[in-house]
């Protein structure tokens, strides 16, 4: 596809506002052409992303394109990322059609908003039907506060509990309300709650002797001091015990000299375990628990000296990655025998030029793999590892900061998608790099280029009409926050979520300058 | 040389459907259309063939039996490189079943005259199996099902293909040509279209027939032409299962009581 050169001009950041009057055409024009496609080609997702955007006769028509039939409203009911004012509206829809299967649709998809969640509330009734409703209702992320509240007080029904329980953003209080009714199947995954408050835990804790009820109480961030300052009895409680950030030292000694060797391996990735305790860990029977010790940010070199020699290929490479691995034993472990230790060296963050070198000749490609990704790369490795033939580690060097636009440019014409895709995932692509690329076969490849910062948006106004509906809903909901009639130049700019480091990086350039004239 | 690929436009549901009154098929405004997964490979084999022997000038012929939205699936097969594309429908066929289908589908292969029919082994909708062997039946044509690898040079009197077992294991069959064969997933990477064949497609005719344009009679199109037909459609009650909490004795005292109970002891 040729590509004719637009002129690109630099915004004016100051006062963005001040422009308006003189490129307000533009995007209205623009704007008329994107509803318009959506409306002709009875694009169904195009007509949803601009939706939100759109006011006035825009809105009706394309509201009547979205809403008119039931096929298409129950698929936009299940579409996780439309937007939530088409969500909303067919939560109104449901509730005017009576049409529960739809209500159902729309307390499932995360994104529903809060107030259309409502909205199927209201009108969900107390059928045998509705229960699927409320269940789902209860678990919704998006869920306010009161409606969660309200469902709480007027449910008996056990799987709508539960899932108040499960839903992350319950608030404390109705937590503690839920505890007070006594079910004891409840009470694990009310321990389990993040929110769930201290006194909750307390009352959970003296309500109870199961040990799985116990045990989450004894691992929650809140869990009562009181309760850490004894050995419990069980293994799942000791566990629990050893992984506690309030552990005291005293106890997590004790608790790494236990029988169950997941208790020990508790114990050894507790950052509060003292040295001392660690050493008997050094050299404990069972291997996951040698490499928990291994994989602790604060290894100390003598542990290194012991660890660097075991027969668990998997404490090796624990502590070939680990940062607080000094560089000096970094050299034998470029030698290991097995490629998963010499390739979690490639990933040290300290590993030196001189050993980068080395591994980057590895018969191993994935330890070459490794060693491609990493930013910090002399450029004679680059490019000794640019010549390579392998997909991982011509996926690393595509994705390498550091490589040239030449390279990149060849690379981007590679048979593999995962190399092109690498490719468009550089951050450091050029505009040029990646022009050819808005023509990739693969769907999720042309979103990417699209949204990549060094595009213009005279380059991305050219893939409005892109084949693939979801990655056409992605371009018209960008253009939609961007060009739609109500919205202000510094509005715009608020969209596209540029900061000001954005800014001097990229300069941005006011899409109501940019585009072809049809 | 020819190659006609017969592909199918699929239904697939989400989690929360309807059922048609009549109780013989989901509601038709919970089905979500797609190509037949088994098609793409089975075109991607066809246009292998296509492209490793150019000098051979193998046509890819694409065809389906359903109404006009089924055009969308045959534009994704134009979009990858097939050379032609036809769909075959009248009403009649609706509520046709694989032998059914397979009759018009043996009609076209006779119009057509290929060398080799590929199809995929099934459909992920209604999962029969059936219609590739039906086709070679009415054809009386050499057939391998649940092909897994082809070795075949244009213009071959026969082929080798590689069939799945049960198992794990394979058979190595020869197989005479001209043949039907239906291809499993995984015997080949399919290819994505690219941009300019998707835009190029969208332009393209594709061929409408009727089955008696192909000289289907009456009698033997659609339900009359079939040897089955769906009786009810449904979702079976769900068990009574439930989740045992609790530590592994618990569990294992709680699964002790409820067998005791199932068996009247408790």
């Amino acid at each position: 596809m040729s590509t004719p050169q637009i002129p690109i001009r630099p915004i004016a950041l100051a006062d963005p506002a001040a422009r308006a009057p003189s490129v307000a055409a533009t995007p209205r024009r623009h704007w008329r052409e994107l509803v318009g496609l959506a409306l002709e080609a009875d694009d169904l997702y195009g007509a949803a992303a601009l939706y939100p955007y759109a006011c006035g006769h825009d809105q009706e028509r394309l509201g009547a394109r979205l809403f008119n039939t039931r096929r298409d409203r129950l698929a936009l009911a299940t579409l996780s990322f439309a937007p939530a004012a088409v969500l909303a509206r067919l939560a109104a829809v449901a509730h005017e059609s009576s049409d529960t299967t739809l209500g159902v649709r729309l307390a499932r998809n995360p994104s529903t908003p809060g107030r259309a969640l409502e909205a199927l509330a209201a009108h969900a009734g107390e059928t045998d039907e509705a229960w699927r409703l409320w269940q789902l209702l209860a678990r919704h992320a998006n869920a306010p506060h009161a409606l969660l509240a309200a469902i709480a007080s007027r449910t008996e029904d056990l799987a709508v509990l539960r899932a108040l329980c499960e839903n992350v953003d319950v608030p404390a209080d109705l937590l503690t309300q839920l505890e007070q009714r006594g079910i004891a199947t409840l009470q694990r995954l009310l321990a389990i709650h993040l929110a769930t408050d201290e006194e909750t835990l307390t009352r959970l804790w003296n309500s109870t002797r199961a040990n799985a009820v116990r045990a989450q109480v004894l691992r929650h961030p809140y869990c009562p001091d009181a309760l850490l300052r004894s050995i419990p009895a069980s293994v799942p409680e000791k566990r629990s015990v050893a992984l506690h950030a309030r552990t005291s030292a005293e106890v997590l000694t004790l608790l790494a000299r236990e029988d169950d060797a997941t208790v020990r391996r508790a114990a050894a990735v507790n950052p509060g375990t003292p040295a001392g305790a660690l050493i008997a860990l050094c050299f404990d029977a069972e291997p996951a628990v040698r490499r928990a010790v291994a994989a602790r940010a604060d290894v100390a070199p003598r542990v290194v000296d012991w660890l660097a020699g075991d027969a668990d290929a998997w404490v090796r490479r624990s502590l070939a990655r680990n940062p607080a691995c000094p560089v000096e034993w970094l050299s034998r472990f470029v030698q290991d025998e097995e490629s998963g230790v010499r390739r979690a060296a490639s990933r040290h963050p300290r590993c030196p030029a001189r050993l980068l070198a080395l591994l980057a000749t590895d018969d191993v490609a994935w330890v070459r793999a490794g060693v491609a990704y990493r930013d910090d790369l002399p450029r004679a490795v680059l490019n000794q590892l640019a010549r390579d033939t392998d997909v991982d580690v011509l996926c690393g060097v595509a994705r390498n900061p550091a490589t040239s636009q030449a390279r990149l440019a060849r690379l981007a014409e590679h048979d593999v998608p995962d190399v092109r895709r690498a490719v468009i995932l550089n951050r450091q692509a050029t505009r040029r790099v990646l022009l050819p690329l808005r023509d990739e076969g693969y769907p999720l490849h042309r979103v990417l280029v699209f949204e990549h910062p060094n595009l213009t948006d005279a380059d991305r106004w050219r893939m409005r009409l892109d084949p693939d509906s979801e990655a056409r809903m992605r371009i018209f909901g960008y253009f939609g926050r961007t060009l739609a009639p109500q919205t202000s130049p510094a509005t715009r700019l608020a969209h596209r979520n540029i900061t000001a480091h954005d800014l001097q990086q990229h300069p941005v350039h006011d899409p109501t300058n940019m585009m072809e004239p049809r | 040389m020819k190659i006609l690929v017969t592909i199918k436009q699929v239904a697939s549901l989400d989690e929360d459907f309807e059922l048609r009154d009549d109780g013989r098929d989901v509601e038709a405004d919970f089905h979500v259309f797609d190509l037949n997964e088994w098609d793409h490979y089975a075109l991607e084999e066809a246009m292998r063939l296509k492209e490793g022997a150019q000098d051979a000038g193998i046509e890819v012929v694409v065809a389906t039996v359903g109404p006009d939205s089924a055009d969308e699936e045959l534009r994704k097969c134009l979009a990858k490189g097939a050379d032609r594309a036809i769909r075959i429908w009248s009403d009649d066929l609706e509520g046709a079943d694989p032998v059914g289908i397979a009759r018009v589908l043996a009609a076209l292969a006779r119009k057509e005259a290929p060398d080799l029919i590929f199809a995929g082994v099934q459909a992920s909708d209604h999962a029969y199996g059936a219609t590739g062997m039906a086709l070679a039946g009415l054809l009386d044509w050499p057939h391998a099902a649940v092909v897994a690898g082809l070795d075949y040079s244009p213009g071959s009197p026969c082929a080798t293909v590689r069939r799945e077992l049960e198992g794990g294991a394979y058979a190595t069959v020869k197989v005479q040509t001209p043949a039907v064969l239906t291809l499993q997933l995984g015997i080949n990477t399919p290819r994505y279209a690219s941009l300019r064949g998707i835009k190029q497609a969208a332009a393209r005719s594709i061929e409408t027939l009727s089955p008696a344009e192909l000289g289907v009679p009456a009698g033997e199109t659609g339900a009359a032409g079939s040897l089955s037909r769906v009786r009810r459609v449904y979702v079976p009650e769900l068990g009574r299962a439930q989740m045992i909490d609790g530590t592994p004795a618990e569990q294992a005292a709680r699964l002790a009581s409820l067998i005791k109970e199932f068996r009247g002891e408790a």
